[in-house]
């Protein structure tokens, strides 16, 4: 028998058509493996759930927030083509050292172009958030519900007793959570589902030879 | 070149033909493995069945009066008794009355309808569950009973049950955790048989509340239509509960389905209807949190209720069943609605996805 690997993490997360979905647990009612194996899978989804998203760290707000500065004066990284570093063994690259990059002078600033050296990389990272910040607020409205479901309060008194006529007669089954349904104190107040009267509270034990 | 092409044609044409035969065969082959994975697994059973089947029999066919003290233990783990004062007679029903000390109580007319094929189904489904056996006789009260145990395929107890020898009726009843532990027992604490019909029938002719399945049956056809809506009606959820009956009320929007599974020895109820709970308390019910979706469950009185909503539908469940096997038999119905920002983040991402599919 074949076990259901993918299929059965893609059933704890709800994304099975139906008739997927009862293939799946026809096969989990047979298989005690997938069973743990679901069991599991379903744990660490809960746990997962629990945790709570990352906050973004301290130090690389801090360096977002500087990177405007901190691009003002930093020369490009060194050339890294064919050539640029030295072969095995040689002192120096293919060609000979580069020549030293003249000393840059800012530039007086002109119209718009007086804002580029502001910004300089530090553009891509708003515009990257911009993104991101679009991208959620998307998927946000996108993941609203459509159409606001009608409020409904379900006839728990109603279902109890269609329950009781179901389990109570169940072969083999018991009327022991047959609930009992009391009558309104007063025409105003709604039927209300009770459970039968406790008669005494303690540890359960059977008389049965496997618990003496 | 065309020459070679027209000779190439029929020799070509066979192994091709097979190809597709062969194709056909695999194919025809994957569907029949398919449906047989959706069949149920082979029957298990044993020579405990014939007990219990007559104990069904004698149920309904006997006419019997007692008290019977049934525990249970809840999710908290505390364990509780009640008593109950049993009359059944054959064609009228079963009045379950508690007995209180203060002497109020409601009686409840159980059995009023038939269920007989559904009583089957039932009993169908434990065979095909458990590995049931006899395991002798034993005394129950004053009466001398047969001993019948089922077991799952690990050698776990399930249930226990004692037939009266002489009668056949089920005298005696235990039901195990999915932690091997009981979580359920009932007993006769005393019973006699044959009760006299008239007073019996002059009893039953005045129960409080009358309990009678809903009129409209589902059958296979309108539960695929339903389904195909957005209802998710499963044929079965986890540890071997069956779909045993469908049943239906109310019409459009209003429709409320009533779906019954069974092991063939608990009764799980799930109750479906369109909407929303709006964030409001179920009376009777207390509000819980479970992986940041709000429940609302209780478990008393050996019946664990639960309601959530899920996708634009409501969903309670009313099982008779022990707490640890329902937590995890439910997870074959839709988990239920986040409403935190990240989970309607990621509703929404899904639904673009499949804008753009």
């Amino acid at each position: 028998m074949s076990h259901l690997e993918e299929q059965l993490s893609a059933f704890i997360d709800g994304e099975l058509g139906h008739s997927e979905r009862e293939r799946v647990l026809s096969h989990l009612a047979r298989c005690e493996p997938c069973r743990f194996e679901a069991a599991m899978l379903r744990q660490l989804k809960q746990r997962l759930c629990t945790l709570r998203p990352p906050e973004p760290a301290s130090e690389f707000l801090t360096r977002l927030l500087a990177l405007p500065e901190a691009t003002t004066g930093d020369p490009p990284a060194p050339p890294s083509g064919f050539g640029a570093s030295p072969p095995l063994g040689a002192g120096q690259p293919l060609g000979g050292l580069p020549l030293p990059r003249p000393e840059r002078r800012p530039a007086p600033a002109r119209g718009l172009f007086r804002f580029r050296g502001e910004w300089g990389r530090a553009r891509y990272a708003v515009a990257g958030v911009s993104m991101l910040a679009a991208a959620l607020g998307t998927a946000f409205l996108a993941g609203g519900d459509p159409a606001e479901p009608p409020v409904v309060t379900p006839a728990l008194t109603d279902y109890a007793i269609e329950h009781a006529a179901v389990s109570g007669q169940s072969p083999l089954g018991d009327p022991a959570t047959v609930p009992v349904v009391t009558r309104p104190l007063s025409p105003h107040d709604a039927p209300t589902v009770q459970v039968v009267q406790t008669v005494n509270r303690g540890v359960m034990r059977s008389d049965t030879p496997e618990h003496r | 070149m065309s020459g070679g092409r027209d000779t190439a044609g029929p020799r070509w044409r066979a192994p091709a033909t097979a190809a597709v035969l062969c194709l056909l065969l695999c194919l025809v082959s994957v569907a029949v493995v398919g449906d047989s994975a959706d069949r149920p697994a082979e029957r298990r059973g044993g020579d405990g069945m014939a007990v219990l089947r007559r104990a069904a029999e004698t149920s309904v066919r006997l006419s019997y009066q007692g008290v019977r003290v049934v525990s249970w233990v809840d999710s908290t783990g505390r364990t509780e008794t009640a008593r109950l004062n049993i009359l059944h007679q054959p064609g009228v029903g079963t009045l379950v009355s508690p007995l209180h000390d203060t002497g109020e109580g409601t009686n409840l007319l159980v059995g009023s309808t038939p269920w007989g094929r559904v009583g089957k189904d039932v009993l169908d489904v434990l065979e095909t569950n458990f590995w049931v056996r006899t395991e002798g006789e034993t005394q129950i009260g004053q009466r001398s009973a047969v001993g019948v145990v089922a077991q799952r395929d690990n050698g776990q107890v399930a249930a226990r049950f004692w037939t009266d020898e002489h009668t056949g009726l089920l005298l005696r009843r235990e039901v195990y955790d999915i932690s091997g532990e009981v979580a359920q027992t009932s007993v006769f604490e005393s019973i006699q048989f044959g009760v006299d019909a008239a007073a019996l029938a002059e009893e039953t002719r005045q129960p409080d509340v009358v309990s009678r399945p809903w009129g409209d049956e589902l059958d296979p056809q309108e539960l695929r239509q339903l389904r195909d809506e957005g209802w998710v009606l499963p044929e079965r959820l986890l540890w071997g509960f069956e779909l045993v009956e469908a049943r239906a009320t109310g019409e459009g929007d209003e429709r409320i389905t009533h779906l019954t599974y069974s092991d063939g020895i608990s009764v799980i109820s799930v109750f479906t209807q369109r909407g929303s709970l709006g964030g409001a308390a179920v009376t009777g019910l207390r509000r819980t949190e479970e992986d940041g979706a709000l429940v609302h469950v209780a478990d008393e009185g050996g019946q664990h209720q639960r309601i959530w909503e899920a996708d634009g539908f409501v969903h309670t469940v009313l099982a008779d069943a022990p707490a640890g096997l329902v937590a995890d038999v439910l997870h074959a119905l839709p988990p239920p609605d986040r409403h935190g920002f990240w989970e309607r983040v990621g509703r929404g991402f899904e639904r673009v996805g499949t804008w753009l599919d």
